[in-house]
């Protein structure tokens, strides 16, 4: 949350340095020196400075307003989208776990037409399940890099171990929600995304088409499927993405569907 | 904030209050909060400034237990 440009952790250190300071004046105008060090109004002033200090360390520079941050992490899906339509995309993605042990996940995206084999890459056009696709790295890829270098990131091949970590990269590591709830109904997993960050303009591509949220996962979607297959060692497709906002805080709800462990056919 | 607002209330409750004792009891309870919101599974930005911040309240809290083990050793002495 920013208040006039500052975050409200930036505005708690202010406070309480300058409650300290006040309190520590205070002190020295009303105690005699030898008492000090037993002064009560001291020792709120140390607590209002260490209170303060941890406010100050929990505050992260470098904020960019929310609306901006929304509307540039959807930059290039709708066009990418209508793109992969008119290629003959159609269904839902598919996440693939990675085929080796350090490889890394792919999107297969079910298409009507055939065309050319697997590239060398990794990507292009392949045979999944008996049907036709593109396979391509999910848009979530170079965040999932950026997170195991930069935040040493683990993701735990335990369902409910997983689910923490996923709830950790949300709630701190990447800040886009203020609490993550998560539900299991068999094998779809929803997520609940409260005061999501980005919905702004999560909404209005929904708004604007809402079969592409499926067939391409904009790069937050992407990012919990990529973790999932990449820690339980399976398929998983997104479901759907509905918005709620007739509680207190605003809820996105981002469903998910477990599938079975196969791997990618690659044609004749 | 709420346990270093209700040790201060105690310590002046039970007439020993002493900046040095109340700062020893205010940075074990940030190392106790510390302790507790520590992710397993990441390590956000913030956990890198707190983790320096850590360090220089530890070497606060060791420089006012030196304190006070000296000033013992004085008083035996």
């Amino acid at each position: 949350m920013k208040v006039n440009g500052l975050s409200s952790y930036r505005l708690g250190f202010y406070f309480l340095i300058g409650f300290a300071a006040l309190l520590a004046l205070i002190a020295v105008l009303t105690e005699e020196p030898r008492w000090y060090l037993e002064s009560p109004l001291l020792m709120l002033s140390a607590s209002s400075v260490i209170g303060g200090i941890f406010l100050f360390a929990l505050d992260e520079n470098k904020v960019i307003d929310a609306r901006l941050a929304s509307r540039l992490s959807m930059q290039g899906i709708p066009a990418l989208g209508h793109t992969i339509r008119d290629l003959g995309g159609h269904g839902t993605a598919i996440f693939l776990p990675p085929a080796t042990e350090g490889g890394a996940v792919m999107q297969f995206i079910p298409t009507r037409f055939a065309g050319e084999p697997l590239q060398r890459d990794g990507g292009g056009l392949t045979y999944h399940q008996g049907s036709m696709g593109a396979l391509s790295s999910p848009l979530a890829s170079p965040i999932i890099e950026d997170l195991k270098r930069d935040n040493d990131l683990i993701l735990p091949s335990e369902y409910n171990l997983l689910m923490r970590a996923i709830c950790e990269v949300c709630e701190d590591v990447l800040s886009i929600a203020n609490r993550v709830e998560i539900r299991r109904e068999g094998d779809v997993v929803t997520f609940d995304l409260h005061n999501y960050l980005l919905r702004p303009g999560c909404a209005s591509l929904r708004e604007a088409s809402p079969g592409l949220c499926v067939l391409c996962p904009c790069s937050i979607c992407s990012l919990i499927a990529c973790m999932i297959a990449e820690g339980l060692k399976c398929e998983i497709s997104l479901d759907k993405v509905t918005q709620d906002d007739t509680g207190q805080t605003p809820i996105m709800s981002i469903s998910y569907t477990l599938k079975r462990d196969a791997r990618v056919q690659v044609p004749d | 904030m709420v346990w270093m607002l209700t040790m201060n209330g105690l310590i002046n409750l039970s007439y020993g209050s002493e900046v040095g004792f109340f700062i020893t009891v205010a940075l074990a309870g940030f190392f106790i909060v510390l302790y507790m919101i520590y992710p397993v599974f990441s390590r956000p930005r913030y956990i890198r400034s707190l983790n320096h911040v850590a360090i220089v309240y530890a070497l606060f809290l060791g420089l006012v237990v030196v304190h006070r083990v000296l000033e013992l050793i004085t008083y035996w002495g």
